[in-house]
């Protein structure tokens, strides 16, 4: 059995315009070809092996709990997005899809086909709230498709918070997920996002997560990616008003066998716009990690700032990490700077530690999590903080 | 008339009016005193004076020897002889120290490549330069160095004296040259200040603390506050500020004296 | 670039140290690329078996390779409409009055001598240097140093150059590499023998004639253990040159303990299409340094690599870029470590003006068991207006323990703050813009022998001023 316009038929009772949509990116699904080596993209990245017709059961609907907080604001509104597709067809239709498109590769196009539970959240103009809405996506059981989509629609001068949490009942389960996004930050707004992806260790995980965002907006994105034995994540800020910041933060830890990828893009359209991106990994055992970022200033997105640091925290002789910070400057009104490492832990800092009487196992953890302090400090908010720092603290033992 | 004449400068940054209306006139010989809190306009008043293209001019002018300098680009500034002392000199890479002085002193001579009469000669630079290290009892050995690339702070400031020297300045513009300076090397900036003193020198100097006028002695100090002259006088405003600091213009928690 | 003595032409000149042209054939230039051309190539150059098959097979492989599909757009060349040889006294049909006159004018601001500028402009076949040239000459075969153009050598050592000829750089290697190696000609041929330090630079001016000026030359440099030896090509005042495809080959292989540095200074006329293979081999404790400026060309791709073969090895790359109107400059550098225990520096400067581009593309590569590896590369770009572009694609690969790898990257344009503080001393903004643009190659400048240094800022104050076509 493969996913197949049948298995499309699980998905009973969407408005007609979504169904038309997931023919439409099965249809590009199958004409398009898998991504070749000789791809810049996929050169390092290896998806020959993945085959989409071992999971063709989705899991849905129950795989999503959100997490309303008490006392949300009138005229926000947050369900299951496929319910959202149903009752607010006038929000959900222009937007879904728009930012992360169906046709971009095969992966893309499975995911806008098949895609399942994600929440859909949209805060009016105005409106703000402090407690975070907190998404949590389940994955029950190995041998399925989970795919989750989130989109998230900020109106003028809204502020809010939100988490997706994507967690497997058994680590060990082999399927295969997802987790995308759609964000689109209004104008003047402020939205934090958080993705803690967990799915088990087992599995292929592909998402994008892009954002877009108006005039004088401010988006903290925030990706830690700790799960699949395969994971792609594709992390992109379209800033299309002036005045428009993005601080996109992410945090890694692959250990055992675990290939990790992540493709990120600053897309400056507009002047005076601002990107922060620091994505920080550490990698032990065999694990592989493959970072490549792209800062795109474009022609008139004069007096724009650009930064973009990847750094690689080598833990084990036989981890390898590759990382290919890129720069695409159309405009001379800027400053942009970026930077990548890729190291071991600084036989310097550790002699320290130990010379003060550190075991070197403590000394080694207490560096690890020096290391991703500074990006651990930036997480926009506090549930989401402590959430992360858990998991690391579990992870690096 | 005074030989350098700023009348009713009103100046912003950012769309900020942060100057509103600030006169002051300095003849040769005289040394002025701008005292005043943290964002009274200080920095704005040196940077304005000098042309930087961050400060927007709303009004007024700056006259000096018959122009208003407030129209010309800053290198026509310092060609007409105005020099600034900047409170935190810019590292330029990959030139040398006595290629910049060099330079400027060809530019102050009119020297564009062509009329090579203009031309400061190796030979003259090299004794120029001699002569003015040794009164100010410095080496040569900064020379190769980039513009104020890897210097202490305190050899910044003397680079800054150093540069002054060399160009002879007939107004010179001292901002916060005291800042960040211990005593010793406040002392000995001073000393070259008052050697350079005389006749054919006007100067402006501009602080924050009062201590740096117990070594160079100001005929007159100018208080001020929110962009405006609030008070001004002889040295004896700058005694007064000593003792009761700039509260009486609310900024209680404001010491002028630096306190070590 | 040095002012060398004008010293007239020794008649034997040509016997001795040129190209050799039997007498008797007169060679027609046919416009092309194929099996023909290639084996009259290599039969007008009397040229051994090995070298004559060699050139069909790249000639095949040339053939197979499709285009590159990154960097800049070749598809405009045509190479079909190409001379692959040329006779010098072919080259010299020009006169000075058919050259463009913003190349005329440069000659004229940059201060370049009469006999020179008409060399460079193709207009004389050689540069009359050869008393300077005989004199080194002798200096350097006392010390059992080769320097020679390539296919002297090939006539002369055929041996030493069959051992290392194309070993570096394979002709299936690359497209542009095939292509070379089917139709090269001219170049330098360079042999220090163990322990001898060559202690002048070796430039190629000193023996320079229209051949080694040439569209396809292919320099090969053998430093032995222990040796050391800086060979200097090309110039700062611009070569002009109605060829439109230069495609460069460089070999050279740096034995245990011996250090070698290459410094080009690549400043050919806005129509050329520099498209340039450069590649070393470090070996135990050997040192390469590749010197790279690329200020002329319409379109240069250029990445300078070092494999790094043996522990201790190390290699450099200090390179500038300056991309003016119409021009693209995709340059870098690789570094392929292959060895434990290997080191290396990328330093890559760039300056883009008048709508011009400059793209750095670079690869770190740490092959399996390079372990304890340390690599560093470092680019900074200068935007010196709205028109112009800068890119950055560096590429690093780590499969081997205990490596550390650092990138960084800046792109900007001139400090207001900076130009600010020169402008306060009296210094016009134009030429305050001038000597933060020098300084920020500064890196670069100071490792350049002072002549060519000076040049090479008084070329930088014209291509800022704009007076260069």
């Amino acid at each position: 059995m493969a996913l197949t316009a049948e298995t499309l038929d699980q998905l009973q009772g969407e408005p007609g315009w979504l169904r038309e949509r997931r023919q439409n990116a099965l249809a590009a699904y199958e004409t398009l070809q898998l991504p070749s080596k000789t791809d810049e993209e996929w050169r390092r990245t290896d998806v020959s092996r993945f085959n989409a017709a071992e999971y063709s059961k989705l899991e849905h609907l129950d795989g999503l709990k959100l997490e309303r907080p008490s006392g949300l604001p009138a005229g926000v509104i947050l369900k299951p997005l496929r319910e959202a597709a149903k009752d607010h067809p006038d929000l959900v239709e222009p937007r879904l899809f728009s930012l992360v498109h169906a046709d971009r590769d095969r992966f893309a196009a499975l995911h806008a086909a098949f895609f399942t539970g994600g929440t859909f959240l949209y805060v009016p103009d105005g409106v703000e709230f402090d407690q975070p809405v907190l998404g949590q996506h389940f994955s029950h059981a190995g041998g399925n498709s989970v795919l989750p989509h989130t989109l998230i629609v900020a109106g003028r001068g809204a502020r809010f918070n939100y988490l997706d949490e994507y967690i497997a009942e058994d680590d060990t389960e082999a399927g295969y997920r997802s987790g995308s996004t759609e964000i689109f930050v209004g104008e003047g707004s402020q939205v934090g996002y958080v993705a803690v992806q967990k799915w088990g260790r087992n599995v292929w995980h592909f998402a994008d997560q892009r954002a877009e965002l108006q005039k004088d907006s401010n988006l903290r994105l925030f990706n830690v990616t700790l799960g699949g034995k395969f994971s792609k994540t594709r992390v992109e800020a379209s800033l299309a008003g002036e005045g428009s910041n993005a601080e996109l933060k992410a945090i890694y830890f692959a250990s055992g066998e675990q290939f990790f990828d992540f493709h990120t893009l600053q897309d400056h359209r507009v002047g005076n716009t601002r990107s922060d991106l620091l994505f920080k990994g550490a990698l032990q055992d065999v694990a592989r990690t493959v970072y490549a970022g792209l800062i795109k200033i474009e022609k008139h997105a004069a007096r724009s700032d650009a930064y973009q640091a990847n750094r690689n925290l080598v833990l084990s002789d036989k981890a390898k990490a590759t990382s290919i910070p890129m720069l695409e400057i159309d405009n001379n009104d800027v400053r942009c700077t970026h930077g990548a490492t890729v190291g071991p832990v600084d036989p310097e800092h550790l002699f320290y530690l130990r010379s003060r009487g550190i075991p070197e196992t403590t000394a080694k953890r207490m560096l690890i999590q020096g290391f991703f302090g500074d990006v651990l400090d930036r997480i926009p908010f506090e549930h989401a903080r402590k959430l992360v720092e858990a998991e690391l603290e579990a992870r690096i033992g | 008339m005074a030989d350098f004449e700023i009348k009713d400068l009103r100046a912003s940054v950012e769309g900020r009016q942060i100057l509103k209306g600030v006169s002051l006139a300095i003849s040769m010989g005289e040394v002025h005193a701008v005292m005043g809190p943290n964002g009274s306009g200080k920095s704005t008043l040196s940077h304005t004076l000098m042309g930087h293209p961050g400060y927007t001019v709303d009004g007024g002018s700056v006259l000096f020897k018959g122009q208003n300098v407030l129209e010309l680009e800053p290198d026509e500034r310092a060609r007409l002889g105005m020099f600034l002392a900047f409170q935190y000199p810019v590292v330029v890479p990959g030139i040398s120290m006595a290629n910049f002085l060099r330079t400027a002193l060809n530019s102050k001579r009119g020297y564009d490549g062509k009329d090579k009469s203009k031309q400061v000669t190796p030979k003259e630079f090299r004794s120029m330069m001699k002569s003015e290290l040794e009164v100010l009892h410095m080496d040569d050995s900064f020379l190769p160095r980039y513009i104020n690339d890897g210097f202490s702070g305190g050899e910044k400031k003397r680079a800054e004296i150093l540069q002054m020297a060399m160009l002879k300045p007939e107004i010179a513009i001292l901002d916060e040259t005291d800042s960040g300076l211990d005593i010793d090397s406040i002392k000995f900036v001073a000393e070259a200040v008052n050697r350079m003193r005389g006749p054919e020198l006007g100067i402006l100097i501009i602080t924050h603390y009062t201590r740096v006028l117990e070594f160079i002695k100001p005929d007159y100090v100018h208080v001020l506050v929110d962009g405006k002259f609030v008070l001004s006088g002889g040295p004896e405003v700058a005694e007064r500020l000593e003792n009761t600091g700039y509260a009486e213009w609310g900024h209680a928690e404001e010491e002028p004296k630096e306190v070590a | 670039m040095a002012t060398v003595p004008k010293i007239e032409v020794g008649a034997d000149y040509k016997e001795k140290y040129g190209f050799f042209v039997p007498e008797e054939y007169v060679f027609k230039a046919k416009r092309g690329l194929n099996p023909d051309i290639v084996t009259e190539i290599s039969w007008m150059k009397q040229e051994p078996e090995w070298m004559a098959k060699m050139r069909l097979r790249s000639l095949e492989i040339f053939r197979k390779k499709p285009m590159p599909k990154w960097g800049a757009d070749l598809s405009v060349i045509d190479f079909e409409n190409i001379f692959y040889y040329l006779k010098a006294s072919d080259k010299q049909s020009k006169t000075w009055e058919e050259l463009p006159p913003d190349i005329k004018a440069t000659y004229d601001r940059l201060g370049v001598p009469e006999a020179e500028r008409k060399f460079l402009a193709g207009v004389s076949a050689q540069y009359e240097s050869e008393v300077v040239y005989h004199s080194l000459q002798e200096s350097l075969t006392k010390k059992g140093v080769i320097f020679t153009d390539t296919d002297s050598a090939l006539r002369d050592h055929p041996e030493l150059f069959k051992e290392y000829f194309g070993t570096v750089i394979p002709p299936a290697d690359n497209k542009f590499a095939a292509l070379n190696t089917a139709v090269w000609s001219g170049g330098s041929f360079i042999y220090v023998p163990k322990g001898v330090h060559v202690e002048i630079p070796l430039q190629a001016y000193f023996r320079i004639n229209a051949e080694n000026m040439g569209q396809f030359e292919r320099t090969l440099i053998i430093c032995d253990e222990g040796s050391f030896v800086h060979y200097i090509e090309g110039c700062t005042a611009p070569i002009y040159t109605t060829d439109s495809l230069h495609s460069a080959v460089v070999e050279i292989i740096v034995k245990k303990n011996a250090r070698c540095r290459y410094t080009t200074i690549q400043n050919w006329s806005t129509n050329v299409f520099n498209l340039v293979t450069k590649r070393a081999m470090a070996y135990a404790d050997a040192t390469m340094e590749w010197v790279d400026g690329n200020l002329g060309s319409q379109i240069t791709m250029k990445y300078p690599s070092v494999y790094l073969m043996e522990p201790g090895a190390k290699g450099d790359v200090l390179s500038v870029a300056f991309a003016g109107k119409g021009q693209h400059q995709d340059a870098g550098g690789k570094m392929i470590h292959v060895a434990p225990n290997t080191t290396s520096t990328i330093t890559s400067k760039s300056i883009s003006k008048a709508g011009g581009r400059t793209s750095y593309r670079g690869h770190i590569k740490i092959y399996p068991g390079a372990n304890n590896c340390k690599s560093f590369v470092k680019c900074d770009a200068l935007l010196l207006d709205d028109e112009s572009r800068s890119d950055t694609y560096p590429y690093n690969d780590v499969d081997a323990e205990n490596v550390t790898l650092g990138h960084e990257a800046t792109v900007s344009k001139v400090s207001d703050e900076q130009l600010f503080y020169l402008m306060s001393r009296g210094i016009p903004r134009a030429e305050a813009e001038t000597m933060i643009v020098n300084g920020f190659i500064e890196p670069f400048t100071k490792e350049l022998p002072l002549e060519y240094a000076v040049e090479l800022n008084r070329l930088i104050q014209l291509e800022m001023e704009g007076s260069v076509g």
